[in-house]
Parts: C-alpha cells; sequence; structure tokens
C-alpha cells in the first residue's frame, strides 16, 4: 500500500473516531456518578442475624474478654465456612491468638488437653468437654476448664 | 480527618523522589506521582521496620523513617537522571470536570459506613473482613508483622503470603488516630486512583492527543482505577502495575530514562500490593528488555530489587506458605487440560466492568489493523506484556488447587482489571490519535517536546 494512502478497514472518519470515544466516555461517566447508589446484594437477613449475633457474643457478650490464654473456637461448619468466622474473629479481635474449629472436625482428647477455654459457636459441648464449667454468653456458651 | 493527614503526609514524603522522575512544569502529574511514591515508600519503610524487629510504634517513627529513605533515593538517583524537557499543562476541559466528579463521587461511594460495616453485611467485601481489613488490624494491633504468627497460621484462612502494602497503608490511619476505625478509609482508594489518572492523563497528552482527548480518554479508563473494591488490593494493583506498564511503554518508545525510573518504582510497588504484581513486574521489565534493552540501568533493577524482593524473602526465611500453588507441580497434560478449562471459563466470566471491556475490544478490534501497520515499538511492548500476563494468570488457575471454574468465576472480574489499563490505552490511543487531522489529535510536535519519534520496529 502506497505511503499516506487510507487502510480500507482503518477507523478513518473523524467522526466515528469522535462518536466511539463519546460513548465510552459517556459509558464510563455513567458508571463512575452511578457508583455510590449501588453497592451490590446486601446480607439476607438470616445471614445478619446469624453475624451479628456472633459479632455481639465475640465482642458486645466479653466472651473473650473473660477468655483465658489459649482459646478454641467451635462453630458450625456452615458458620465456619459459609460465614468464615474463623475470619471474623481475627478481624473483630485481631490481638487474640484464636484456633478456629469446625465442629465437624473431631475434637479428640489431644485437643482439649490444649486449651483452657472453648467457645461453643452454634455446635454442642463435644464429650471430651465433659464436666467443664458452661456459660451461656447470648447465642453461643463459654466452657472453661474446671 | 487522618486519611487526609495521611495523603498530604505521603505526597510530602513522596515530592523529592518524584521531582527527580517526572518533568519541570508538569505539577499535577508530579501531585499524582508523589502521592504514589510516597505510599508506596512509606509501606516500604513499615515493612523495614517490621523486619528489623523495630516495629512501627507510631506514626511520626513511620514517617522519619519514610522520610529518610525517600532523601536517600534522591540522592541516589539525582546524578543519574537524564535532563528532562518540560511540559506545558493544558488547561482543564470539560472532560477534565467530568472526570473530577467521578473521583467526587467515587469518595462519596467509598466512604459510605455500609461498605465498612459488619451490621450491612455486604458479601462482595469479605475479602476486605476476611484478609486486607483483618490484616491491616493486626498489623495496627501489633505494631509490627507477625511473622511467625503469619506463618503458623493456616494459609487458607489468612492468606498470610500476600504482600503488605494495602493492610500497611490502612494500618498507618490507624496508627495516627490510636485505634482501628474504618471511617474515611475509602478516600485513601480514592485518592489513589485519582493519582494514577492524572498520570494517564498525562501519557495520553505525551501521545499527541488534546488536552480534551487525554482528558476524555482516561475519562474512558476511570472506572477500572476507582473500583468497587475499595479497601481489596486490585484497584491498587491496577493503579502502580497499569501505570508502571504504561511508563515502560514510554520509555520504550522514547528511550527516557526517568520514564523508566518511575516504572520501575511502580512496578516495584504493585509487586509490593498483590503476588500478581510481581509476575506483572517481572514480566514487564523482562518485555522492555527483550525490544529496548538501552533503556535499562543497573540502577533501575537495583531499584526495583530493593522494593520488591523484601516480602518474598521475608516469605521464605518466616516459611509463610502460599495456597496459590500445590506442593508439588501437575503433569503437564493436567496443567494444559485446566488452562483450556480456565481459558473456557474466562470466556463466560461476567466482569464487574464487562460492557466498558466489550468497548475497548470493539475499539482494539477496529484499530488492529492499523497497530498491525503502524508497528510501533511501544505497542507491541503492552501486547507483550498483555500476552505473557495472560498466560501467566492462565497457568496460575492451572496450576491452583482450587477448582478451576469456581475460582474462575470467583475471581475473573477483578482481575481483568488488572489488564484494563494498558489495553485500553493501546485502544484509545488508536482510537484519538489520527495522523488524519482527527479533531482529538492535533498536538504539534514541538509542543511534546522530543516523544514525537515515531519508535518503530
Amino acid at each position: 500500500m502506497p505511503p499516506g494512502s487510507t487502510h480500507p478497514f482503518r477507523i478513518h472518519k473523524p467522526f466515528l473516531r469522535v462518536l466511539l470515544l463519546s460513548l465510552l466516555t459517556l459509558a464510563a461517566l455513567t458508571r463512575n456518578l452511578l457508583l455510590p447508589s449501588g453497592q451490590g446484594r446486601l446480607a439476607t437477613t438470616r445471614e445478619l442475624t446469624t453475624l451479628t449475633a456472633f459479632e455481639s457474643f465475640v465482642t458486645g457478650g466479653g466472651a473473650f474478654t473473660r477468655a483465658g490464654s489459649s482459646i478454641a473456637l467451635l462453630t458450625s461448619l456452615e458458620d465456619y465456612e459459609e460465614n468464615g468466622l474463623h475470619y471474623r474473629v481475627q478481624y473483630l479481635l485481631p490481638g487474640r491468638r484464636v484456633e478456629v474449629i469446625p465442629a465437624s472436625r473431631p475434637f479428640g482428647p489431644g485437643l482439649a488437653d490444649r486449651f483452657d477455654t472453648v467457645l461453643l459457636w452454634h455446635s454442642p459441648l463435644p464429650p471430651e468437654l465433659a464436666g467443664w464449667r458452661v456459660t451461656r454468653t447470648g447465642q453461643g456458651s463459654v466452657a472453661t476448664r474446671p | 480527618m487522618s486519611s487526609l493527614l495521611l495523603l498530604a503526609v505521603a505526597t510530602a514524603v513522596g515530592w523529592p523522589v518524584a521531582t527527580t522522575v517526572t518533568r519541570p512544569g508538569a505539577r499535577t502529574a508530579r501531585i499524582g506521582a508523589a502521592l504514589l511514591l510516597g505510599i508506596g515508600i512509606t509501606s516500604s519503610a513499615m515493612l523495614l521496620l517490621a523486619a528489623t524487629t523495630v516495629g512501627f510504634r507510631s506514626y511520626l517513627l513511620v514517617i522519619s523513617v519514610s522520610a529518610g529513605l525517600s532523601g536517600l533515593l534522591r540522592i541516589a538517583l539525582r546524578r543519574e537522571i537524564t535532563k528532562p524537557v518540560p511540559q506545558r499543562e493544558t488547561r482543564p476541559t470539560i472532560a477534565d470536570v467530568a472526570l473530577m466528579g467521578s473521583v467526587a463521587a467515587h469518595a462519596i461511594f467509598a466512604s459510605n459506613p455500609d461498605l465498612w460495616s459488619w451490621t450491612n453485611w455486604n458479601p462482595s467485601r469479605r475479602d476486605f473482613f476476611f484478609i486486607w481489613g483483618a490484616r491491616a488490624n493486626l498489623f495496627f494491633h501489633d505494631r509490627t508483622i507477625d511473622f511467625r504468627w503469619l506463618a503458623s497460621s493456616p494459609v487458607d484462612v489468612t492468606h498470610s503470603d500476600y504482600p503488605p502494602l494495602v493492610p500497611l497503608l490502612m494500618a498507618q490511619k490507624a496508627l495516627i488516630e490510636g485505634r482501628w476505625d474504618t471511617a474515611w478509609l475509602g478516600i485513601l482508594f480514592t485518592a489513589i486512583g485519582a493519582a494514577a489518572i492524572i498520570l494517564v492523563r498525562g501519557l495520553f497528552r505525551e501521545e499527541g492527543l488534546s488536552g480534551l482527548a487525554a482528558a476524555a480518554s482516561a475519562l474512558a479508563l476511570s472506572p477500572f482505577l476507582l473500583t468497587r473494591t475499595v479497601g481489596l488490593a486490585d484497584g491498587v494493583l491496577t493503579a502502580y502495575s497499569g501505570v508502571g506498564i504504561l511508563l515502560m511503554r514510554n520509555a520504550v518508545k522514547s528511550a527516557r530514562s526517568d520514564q523508566a525510573l518511575l516504572g520501575a518504582f511502580a512496578l516495584g510497588f504493585g509487586a509490593m500490593t498483590k503476588n500478581e504484581g510481581l509476575v506483572i513486574a517481572i514480566l514487564a521489565l523482562g518485555a522492555a528488555y527483550l525490544l529496548s534493552p538501552r533503556i535499562f540501568r543497573w540502577r533501575d533493577l537495583l531499584l526495583f530489587v530493593l522494593l520488591a524482593v523484601p516480602w518474598p524473602m521475608a516469605r521464605v526465611l518466616s516459611g509463610i506458605q502460599s495456597d496459590a500453588v500445590p506442593g508439588g507441580f501437575p503433569e503437564f497434560a493436567a496443567v494444559l487440560s485446566r488452562a483450556v478449562e480456565a481459558l473456557r471459563s474466562i470466556t463466560v466470566a461476567y466482569g464487574d466492568l464487562h460492557w466498558l471491556w466489550l468497548g475497548l475490544v470493539v475499539v482494539m478490534a477496529m484499530s488492529i489493523l492499523e497497530v498491525a501497520r503502524e508497528r510501533r515499538r511501544e505497542d507491541l511492548y503492552v501486547l507483550m506484556v498483555l500476552a505473557s500476563m495472560f498466560g501467566a494468570y492462565l497457568l496460575a488457575y492451572a496450576i491452583s488447587p482450587h477448582e478451576v471454574s469456581w475460582n474462575v468465576i470467583g475471581t475473573w472480574g477483578r482481575l481483568s482489571g488488572h489488564f484494563a489499563l494498558p489495553f485500553g490505552f493501546v485502544a484509545l490511543r488508536y482510537l484519538s490519535a489520527s495522523r488524519s487531522g482527527s479533531p482529538l489529535g492535533t498536538v504539534q510536535a514541538t509542543e511534546i517536546g522530543h516523544d514525537t519519534q515515531t519508535g518503530r520496529l
């Protein structure tokens, strides 16, 4: 093709260039300006109930502030996986090193020996903790070594 | 307003370096560069303080060390920089006003307390609460990075291997306030996006676009920088690594060492932001070396290594694992099969900005023959980086222990943003910088100095 000639498929029409750029710009601007009005799906009522109750259990209920030095948190498998309670403890109480264990995992005598406090969230008291002192706190319970 | 104080201090920390690696006269570009550099330098200072077991006991200590680092960088770089050409600023256009409106809208969005609240739980925010915010809170609480705890915690829970720039940035705000409070945290992410937009607009100007076309093009790319994912690292990574690739492109084009240097800074801080940033940086620097080895100086590579290597080194020394790669490398056939599955999943993945992406792809498709005909070295560079990035991401999906389609669908909406800035820049440059007298691109060569050399292969 000789120098200076226009390629047959080139976007050579100035108005087309302006139109395309304007469309993209307007699309971006619309998205930017509408951004404050949309934030994605909010939680379902059930999720909110679970999470706020858990937050209350962890912070407002004082479960962790009363807890000893070696702490385990037992949760239902659903809360562990779906609601990510293992992450939440880190976020809410970053200073506490808490081992979070889904209730589906066998607790086992070895694990029981490692802790002096076990927080129970939507999970029953494991048989290995029989005889521990259990205190009800909101929707959860705190088991402490006698 | 501790967030504003943080931004002002970061800009001041970055200023001595920014004035070394940007052109005199380009005041807004300098402010943008100073903010990005300052945030990176303060994070590096905090990492240094943590690694030396001093810890970041107070904000004053962080700033003192950051200022010291910035001064050292200024002294080290001043002798090496080439004489920059003065750049003329343009008057604000209607598109600039729209850009400012976009930044303001993002600031409103990012400051909405619901985004940062447990109570109005929003599933799209889980990575803030579970990963980035949790780590920031932890770093602030400990006043250091507890490498031993990160190494001992389950990697699929804490993602201990994720680089620390964003959590350290958020921890800085808590250091100023003396408590962990997410109010106005989002402003930091708005500011990073705005700083990158300023630089992108300047780069469009250097391509010969008029002020209006440059601002409009920057506006078209702004959603990839003013992202919904505030509190997460993806928007920050796009700002650092995306701008870094574009600066290296400019260096390949014009052989300007100041652009290569600023590009090395940006890519290095990108590597401190996400693991993908390290991959992007290696690919971007490698492609630049292949195409234009003369722009490279040992200084730039050393600088990049100093910025990018400390975190991976700390990871290795502390025994921090990653859940991105399996224990052993899977068989080639399995990797290939999973890569094909990842490719198929990507084509159906529904990205956050799919319609803008679609527009950019259309523009690129219409421009591709022009791109091929002009054969500009700098555009070949960007396409090489993007192609190798895509290959690397496919490989990451293929060797990841996670189920492929679930992994792609859960992440591609965010990860595709990593490609958007360089891809969109090339597409929009061809759309706007016509050689046939388009009203969008008629800046005279004399106005932009020596950047008009063709750089053809």
